[in-house]
C-alpha cells in the first residue's frame, strides 16, 4: 500500500511539474517562415504517397492558413503577393478541375486593402478563369470588382469586363454582358460586391452551400 | 487449409478487432467530414481526399498489426507446428493464411463503403472503383506481413518492415521521378548523382506500384486517370502469387 501511495506522489509531482513548463513555455511557437518558397512538384508528388489529389486538397488547406495558427492573426497587407501567387499557381499545377485557388484569390486573398495586391489578384482570377470560363464565370465578375474597387485600376476591369462579355456561352447569364456599363457607374465599393453577389447566387442555384457562403464573404 | 482459415476468421471475431476498426473508420469519417468545413470552397471534395488516404491507412495498418502479431503468437504457441504434423502441407499452410486474412480484409472494408457513401456522397463508379483498389492494396500489404512475419522473429520489427514496404511500394515511383529531375546536390554531384539515379530506378524497377491504387479523385471526379481495375488487377496477380511464393521458399527452410 505504501510503494503504491509513494507511485502516486510521483505520478502527481511529475503531473504538476508538466504544468509548470507548459505554463512557461506557452508563448514558445515554432519559428515558421510566413509564406515559404513553393516546393517543386517532384517533391509534391513524392509527399502524396502516389495520391495527388489528396496532397492537392491538403495544400489548399495549408494555403487558406498561411500565417494563421497557433493563436496568431497575420494581416492581409504583410504577405508576400507575388510569392503567394506561386502557390497558387502551385495548386493549379496539380489540380485545374478544382475551384479552391480561385477562392483563395477572390474571396480570401483579395479582400486585402492595398491596390498593388488587390490588382495581382484580379489578374490571377483573370488568367485563371478564362481557361474554363464556362464553369468560372463567376469568378470573372468578381475579378472585374477586384480590379475595378480594390485595385482602383480602371483599364484591367475594363479589360476583364470585355472578355467576359465576349464568352458566348448559353450557361452565362446574359447580365454578364452589362459588366463593361456596371463598371463605368458611380457605384460604391460595398454595393456593387452586394449586388454582384445576389446576381452570381441567383444565376448559379447548382452552388454548394459552402461555395455560396465564400462568395458572401466577397459582399461583407 | 480450410481449418486454418475458420480459425484466422474466429480468432479475429473473438477477439473483436474487426468492430474496433470499424468503429475507428466511422471515427475518422466523421472527423473528416468535419475538417472539410474548414475548406473556404469544395469541402466535400476535400473531405472526401482526406476519407479516402485516412481509411486506406486504417485497412492496410491495421491488416499489417493483425496479421504480424496473430502469426507471432501463433508461432510461440506452436500453433503453426500442430498445423504442420497434420496432413497440411507448408504452401498449404500459407494458402490457407493468405485466404483466412484476405476474407478478414474484405470483411474489414465492406462495411466501410456503404458508411463512405452515406456521409461524404463519393461519385457512384469512382467509389466501386476505389473500393476495389482498396481491397486490392489491403491483399498486397497482406502478403508483405505475412512474408514478414514468416521471415522474422519479431513481431513488432515484421510490422514495421511491413509498413516500410508498403511505404516504400508508394514512395518509389516519386523517388524516381526526383532522380530524373536531378532535385538536391546528391542527385546533382557527378559522383553520386549517377548511382542515386540507377538506385531510384532499380528501386521503382522491382517495387509494386501501389501508387497507382486509391486515387482520392476517383472518389470526387469519377474514374479520371489513364488507368483503371485492369492494371491494377494485373498488378496484384503478379504481387500476390511472389510474395505467397517468398513466404513458402522461407517457411520451407525453417524447422518447426
Amino acid at each position: 500500500m505504501a510503494g503504491r501511495c509513494r507511485a502516486l506522489m510521483v505520478v502527481l509531482a511529475a503531473l504538476a511539474g508538466q504544468v509548470v513548463l507548459t505554463s512557461h513555455w506557452q508563448d514558445l511557437r515554432s519559428r515558421s517562415e510566413l509564406l515559404p518558397p513553393p516546393p517543386p512538384p517532384a517533391l509534391l508528388r513524392l509527399e502524396s504517397f502516389g495520391d495527388e489529389e489528396a496532397r492537392f486538397r491538403l495544400l489548399a488547406l495549408e494555403v487558406q492558413n498561411f500565417g494563421d495558427g497557433e493563436g496568431q492573426f497575420t494581416a492581409l497587407k504583410d504577405y508576400d503577393y507575388p510569392r503567394l501567387l506561386q502557390w497558387l499557381e502551385l495548386l493549379d499545377g496539380m489540380e485545374m478541375r478544382s475551384q479552391a485557388s480561385l477562392a483563395l484569390a477572390g474571396a480570401l486573398y483579395g479582400q486585402t486593402g492595398q491596390p498593388k495586391q488587390a490588382r495581382l489578384m484580379a489578374d490571377y482570377l483573370h488568367r485563371r478563369a478564362m481557361s474554363n470560363p464556362a464553369r468560372n464565370w463567376h469568378w470573372l465578375v468578381l475579378a472585374v470588382h477586384l480590379a475595378r474597387f480594390r485595385a482602383h485600376d480602371p483599364a484591367l476591369a475594363m479589360q476583364i469586363a470585355l472578355d467576359l462579355a465576349a464568352i458566348h456561352d448559353p450557361s452565362i447569364p446574359a447580365w454578364t454582358r452589362e459588366m463593361p456599363r456596371f463598371i463605368m457607374s458611380r457605384i460604391e465599393d460595398k454595393d456593387a460586391a452586394r449586388q454582384m453577389v445576389e446576381a452570381i447566387l441567383s444565376s448559379r442555384p447548382d452552388l454548394a452551400a459552402q461555395d455560396r457562403k465564400a462568395l458572401e464573404r466577397f459582399a461583407r | 487449409m480450410s481449418a486454418v482459415l475458420r480459425l484466422i476468421l474466429l480468432t479475429n471475431g473473438r477477439d473483436r478487432m474487426l468492430p474496433a476498426l470499424w468503429a475507428l473508420g466511422l471515427l475518422l469519417l466523421l472527423v473528416c467530414r468535419a475538417l472539410g468545413g474548414a475548406m473556404l470552397v469544395e469541402g466535400r471534395e476535400a473531405s472526401l481526399a482526406f476519407a479516402s488516404t485516412t481509411l486506406r491507412l486504417l485497412v492496410v495498418g491495421g491488416m499489417v498489426m493483425t496479421v504480424c502479431f496473430q502469426m507471432r503468437k501463433w508461432v510461440e504457441n506452436r500453433e503453426i507446428e500442430a498445423w504442420l504434423t497434420r496432413p497440411l502441407s507448408r504452401a498449404g499452410l500459407v494458402l490457407g493464411l493468405a485466404g483466412g486474412y484476405g476474407l478478414l480484409a474484405l470483411a474489414l472494408v465492406l462495411p466501410l463503403v456503404p458508411l463512405l457513401w452515406l456521409l461524404l456522397q463519393p461519385q457512384g463508379q469512382g467509389l466501386l472503383l476505389w473500393s476495389v483498389s482498396l481491397l486490392l492494396e489491403a491483399w498486397v500489404a497482406t502478403g508483405f506481413a505475412l512474408f514478414l512475419a514468416c521471415s522474422l522473429s519479431n513481431a513488432t520489427v515484421a510490422a514495421l518492415a511491413a509498413l516500410a514496404l508498403y511505404a516504400l511500394a508508394r514512395l518509389a515511383h516519386g523517388f524516381k521521378d526526383i532522380a530524373q529531375a536531378g532535385i538536391g546536390d546528391a542527385l546533382a554531384s557527378p559522383v553520386t548523382g549517377l548511382p542515386l539515379r540507377w538506385l531510384a530506378e532499380a528501386l521503382a524497377a522491382v517495387m509494386p506500384r501501389l501508387d497507382l491504387f486509391g486515387q482520392s479523385s476517383w472518389l470526387i471526379y469519377g474514374p479520371d486517370t489513364d488507368w483503371g481495375l485492369g492494371l491494377l488487377l494485373l498488378q496484384a496477380v503478379v504481387t500476390l502469387p511472389l510474395l505467397l511464393a517468398a513466404t513458402v521458399f522461407d517457411l520451407k527452410g525453417r524447422r518447426f
